[in-house]
């Protein structure tokens, strides 16, 4: 639309945005992987597990400032309200979570101790099992989180496309 | 001292109807998403004022002849 002519409006912007958010996502897993391949194939121990980890922080906080500098007011709007009313509350509603379901209703406490178990004689001892329980614990107070983040940031622009006042 | 939030209307949808432009080419031009181009028509978010001077701007229109008070 060159006919309406203001000086330093290209377009583009927000669809880039949104690849770059995409790409956190999608980007980190090759990353993981080759980190990973290349580490065991050096022999370097617990730096096997630990690069490919930073690695993938790097990539993702990288991202996340690239994504950030492209979005436009109406999506950091959203961001916020999601961190605010999302995130915040999604991790203390987790972290309570976590601690219910580890030490409260054996039932449920148990079957996750035995998965966290499992999961690190899967990996032949390589994590003793507190510290596959502390990953274990981590990762689900961050899926919970998230969850609650998307969901709020999902509600927001839902109640922005209802339509006029 | 006006202590209430100011609920605001705009005239985007009309003006940019009167100009036969898309939202979408709106929005390109402004720089935002169409997400939030359609939200600031429909009076579901308001601008920065920033992003509202050069909405104006491209009508070329003074603030008031886009944004009002509601009331």
């Amino acid at each position: 639309m060159a006919k309406m002519g203001v000086s330093g409006m290209s377009g583009g912007a927000p669809k880039l945005g949104r690849l770059s958010l995409l790409g956190i996502g999608l980007a980190a897993l090759p990353v993981y992987i080759a980190w990973t391949l290349y580490a065991r194939s050096q022999e370097m121990g617990p730096d096997a597990f630990r690069l490919p980890l930073f690695a993938v922080i790097a990539w993702g906080v990288t991202f996340t400032f690239l994504s950030w500098r492209r979005l436009d007011e109406g999506g950091k709007e959203a961001i916020k309200f999601a961190f605010c009313w999302g995130a915040g509350p999604g991790m203390m509603i987790a972290a309570v979570t976590v601690l219910l379901v580890l030490y409260y209703p054996q039932p449920v406490g148990e079957s996750v101790k035995r998965a966290v178990e499992g999961y690190a004689a899967m990996r032949g001892g390589a994590l003793p099992p507190e510290t596959a329980g502390f990953f274990v614990g981590a990762a689900m107070v961050i899926g919970i989180q998230q969850m609650l983040f998307v969901a709020v940031w999902l509600v927001w622009w839902a109640r922005r496309r209802l339509g006029p006042r | 001292m006006i202590a209430e939030a100011i609920d605001m209307k705009n005239r985007i949808r009309v003006l940019r109807a009167e100009k036969n432009w898309t939202q979408a080419e709106l929005a390109k031009e402004l720089d935002v998403s169409r997400n939030t181009m359609n939200a600031i028509e429909n009076n579901r978010y308001d601008p920065s004022l920033s992003l509202a001077f050069r909405i104006a701007k491209l009508f070329r229109l003074k603030m008031e002849d886009v944004f009002q008070d509601e009331d």
